[in-house]
């Protein structure tokens, strides 16, 4: 069959969701698809770019493409999506962020200026109108369901998808330490883990795997806290690295503040490791059970120190925990090969109704 | 699985090494020369002297936990009497006081036994309550204020005892510790000696397998070499037998003598067609001249043009070619069967005379020309001719002279099956492979197919064509060309 997937494409940028675009399309071309990448040039400023490349994205036909018929296409980002075609399916990684979670924040637009708010409800109508039209609308995660429903009234479904590598991940020996794989980053919250650390009344020790911005930052709270000694940063490491830190891990720690998605947690999965995460840490606890496949606890130091030491105090709780996590991955059926089923059923409408535009 | 975490001295840092040895073959190779040397080598590790109590013993006497200091002693009565390691809080209670000996060993164990904890786990301990005499009283009131005052001065001669044990205990202990470490300096000696034997023996192999590697590529050079000069008697002989039937051809009888010049009047004749056929369907002079620019650098960069060698453009037509090679200051002349053709030519100043181009390339001497160029010639040729004109240039070619067709290109199937017929004296596409081959079997080397203008720059790889979609049949590039170099003579036989 004839695909089209499409996304925007901005100079230079490439990150979460060029890896999800490049993945799927991957996954499409393995499947025997004829593949067509269809890119939407995209800036973010200024906004009136957002009016005007709504406009090109609404007026181009893909149904003919490349002197044939695309039979299926699927959309990823704003405003891509807004092109239109009979068999097309949405799997949204998140809207324009400025006009909706990040409206009326610092990172997003400020609330009363004319342009901007009459922009908003251009794209919040554009929106409203297109992703009905969509024969079927996925989201990556369940957050952004939420998010969609809550914005725009549009029933959605989460559809999983599997992170890099995931054949690479297995499990090993565990060894006495706490691996947190992640960006040194303000929302990821490793503060929080060492304060656990130190009020922790057992002996913790942690890796932490990732580069970022905080890192002098944590290092010294580290030192504050007198637990130098037990934490190690290793900044940017090999893939091959992280995927043994995880094997060898006693538990892994995933605290992040309101993640979309994570793959954080589906590689802990993976490796059969149980994964500690917070209340508030959105996309994590779609995954895990708590007491199952990992703990989930308050976002405060002393919560997060209790959840250490029952993962100290019992190993084999912990391994069976890692395991039953295991379990779940394969039980989801997170997988490639799902995701382009599922995409392509939606498209052609084939979709069970749960998943239709409401 | 169970020991994970109850290991606190299990060290990060050993952690991290062991994992990341775990991977070492995985890790980029940074420094070859290194790779031989072993940077970790495993030492047995020095116990630091703790006692452990197997954890299902309950019996133990107070004899036990003598020898001991305070440190020591707090964590091995913790886990023989509560089964667990000492948390922080019992450490910061217990240790000033011991040390400073407000209470003694047989206080903690009483009172550890006495906890709730202690009470689950049922331990005995033997000759504790003997020494109780002390504790006991020092709860009565009263009394018992007074003692603890006192208590420094009563226990002196116990302290003193204790004091002669612990010495005589480190003594020993110190002991031990020498003897462990010179058996492990023993045995990282022994692994340093077996490690230096094994670096000596991979030398040798890797020295071996050099050589053997050497071997192999010179047997394979000489292979090569003899390929290549078989190839090249069997091209010369082939060329010396059509030399040899040509010449015994011309010995022959003329077959009809009044022929030749009334077919001489149909030719010219047809040649002047031509000339309006080729200006209906080739394209202007200008439009071809765009066209061929392209072969320019390649023809120049070539040694023995670069040297100041000539070009021979067989098929010259109205020598848009020759006039490219002019202004280029390349030495160049044409030769076309089409009178017609030839005369315009010349009328542009141009060197283009008339005749057939393969009897022409025989008549010249041996490694004469630099290249020999052709475009939109072969495709005219009979099989017959169009080997013979490969023969033909690469005797008169010098060393790393090349020959360059260009030809319609039946990858475009527009062409293939349509185009390409519009010409009454087409013979037959010819598919880039198949003159690849061609010039190939006729000792030719350096072959490359040009589609695209990036085609002509050498030092890169060639484009190629991997059909994906049926469109892509349709999008080739209409013509191409075939670029074969004679070898040098320094590798021939």
């Amino acid at each position: 069959m004839r695909i089209g997937v499409a996304t925007v494409y901005t100079p230079g940028i490439f990150g979460g969701a060029e890896f999800l675009a490049a993945g799927l399309e991957h996954a499409f071309r393995r499947a025997g698809h004829t593949l067509h990448s269809i890119r939407i040039p995209f800036h973010f400023e200024p906004p009136g770019a957002a009016h005007e490349a709504m406009r090109q994205a609404a007026s181009v036909d893909f149904s003919r493409y490349d002197g044939g018929q695309i039979d299926a296409l699927i959309c990823l980002k704003f405003p891509a999506y807004l092109i239109e075609h009979p068999n097309k399916a949405l799997w949204l990684l998140h809207q324009h962020r400025p006009a909706y979670d990040l409206y009326d924040t610092p990172y997003g637009w400020a609330k009363g200026h004319a342009e901007t708010d009459a922009l908003r409800a251009e794209i919040i109508a554009a929106d409203t109108q297109s992703l009905g039209s969509a024969k079927a609308v996925f989201t990556i995660a369940e957050r952004v369901s939420q998010r969609l429903q809550h914005h725009n009234g549009i029933a959605s479904k989460a559809l999983y998808h599997p992170p890099a590598d995931a054949d690479a991940f297995h499990c090993a020996e565990a060894m006495p330490y706490i691996f947190a794989p992640s960006r040194l980053e303000i929302l990821k919250r490793q503060d929080l883990l060492l304060r656990a650390v130190a009020a922790c009344p057992r002996p913790v020790q942690v890796i932490f795997g990732g580069t970022g911005g905080r890192r002098a930052l944590l290092e010294d709270l580290a030192a504050e806290l007198a637990i130098t000694g037990r934490v190690r940063f290793l900044g940017e490491i090999s893939r091959a690295e992280m995927i043994a830190l995880y094997a060898h891990a006693a538990a892994v720690f995933f605290g992040p503040l309101d993640e979309d998605y994570g793959y954080v947690t589906l590689e802990a999965m993976l490796s059969a490791k149980p994964l500690i995460t917070c209340t508030d840490s959105g996309g994590p606890l779609e995954f895990v059970l708590d007491g199952e496949t990992g703990l989930i606890c308050a976002p405060t130091p002393d919560a997060v120190a209790e959840a250490l030491t029952q993962i100290i105090d019992q190993p084999a709780k912990a391994a069976a925990m890692g395991q039953a996590g295991r379990q779940r991955y394969a039980d989801m059926q997170i997988g490639w090969q799902p995701v382009v089923d599922t995409l392509l059923d939606g498209a052609l409408g084939r979709t069970n109704p749960s998943a239709r535009a409401a | 699985m169970s020991e994970a975490l109850a290991e606190p001295r299990r060290d990060i840092d050993a952690i991290l090494a062991s994992i990341r040895a775990e991977l070492g073959t995985v890790e980029p190779p940074a420094a070859q020369a290194d790779r031989r040397a072993l940077s970790v080598v495993r030492v047995e590790s020095l116990d630091e002297g703790d006692e452990v109590f197997p954890s299902e013993r309950k019996q133990f006497a107070l004899e036990d936990f003598e020898g001991m200091d305070e440190l020591a002693f707090l964590r091995a009565s913790y886990r023989a009497v509560l089964g667990r390691d000492i948390d922080e809080s019992g450490l910061s209670h217990y240790l000033p006081v011991l040390r400073e000996g407000h209470t003694g060993p047989a206080d903690v164990l009483r009172s550890l036994r006495a906890s709730p904890e202690g009470q689950a786990r049922g331990v005995e301990i033997a000759n504790l309550d003997g020494r109780s005499r002390y504790g006991r009283i020092k709860s009565l009131p009263i009394i018992g204020g007074i003692l603890v005052r006192l208590k420094p001065y009563l226990s002196l001669p116990h302290g003193q005892r204790r004091l002669q044990r612990r010495i005589a205990s480190s003594d020993r202990r110190q002991r031990e510790v020498v003897t462990a470490v010179n058996t492990s300096l023993s045995s990282v000696r022994r692994s340093l000696q077996k490690l230096e034997q094994r670096v000596i023996e991979a030398e040798q192999a890797a020295d071996q397998a050099h050589a053997l590697t050497q071997q192999v590529i010179d047997s394979r050079d000489s292979a090569v070499s003899e390929l290549t000069s078989a190839r090249r008697q069997l091209v010369e002989q082939q060329r010396q037998l059509t030399t040899f039937i040509d010449s015994a051809r011309s010995t022959l009888p003329e077959a009809s003598p009044q022929a030749p010049p009334l077919q001489a009047a149909e030719d010219a004749s047809l040649d002047s067609l031509y000339v309006a056929f080729e200006n209906r369907f080739r394209g202007s002079t200008d439009l071809i001249s765009e066209r061929l620019r392209r072969y320019l650098d390649l023809t120049r960069e070539t040694p023995p043009v670069a040297a100041g060698g000539t070009v021979l453009d067989i098929g010259c037509g109205r020598g848009e070619w020759l006039a490219l090679l002019r202004d280029a200051n390349v030495i160049a002349r044409g030769i076309d069967l089409n009178g017609a053709m030839a005369a315009e030519a010349r009328g542009r100043g141009l060197d283009a005379q008339e005749g057939d181009a393969i009897a022409h390339l025989r008549g010249l001497e041996e490694g004469s020309l630099a290249a020999v160029t052709g475009f939109h010639i072969v495709e005219h040729l009979a099989f017959r001719d169009l080997v013979a004109l490969f023969d033909a240039a690469y005797a008169a070619l010098a060393p790393q002279g090349f020959v360059l067709f260009e030809t319609p290109n039946p990858e475009n199937l527009v062409v293939g099956a349509c185009t390409f017929h519009y010409d009454p004296t087409h013979n037959k596409p010819l598919p880039p492979d198949f003159l690849r081959f061609i010039a190939e079997t006729r000792g030719f080397s350096d072959i490359r197919i040009i589609r695209r203008d990036e085609d002509c720059r050498l030092d890169q790889p060639e484009s190629g064509f991997a059909p994906a979609e049926l469109n892509d049949w349709f999008r080739q590039p209409a013509d191409y060309a075939i670029y074969a170099r004679k070898p040098r003579s320094d590798i021939a036989p």
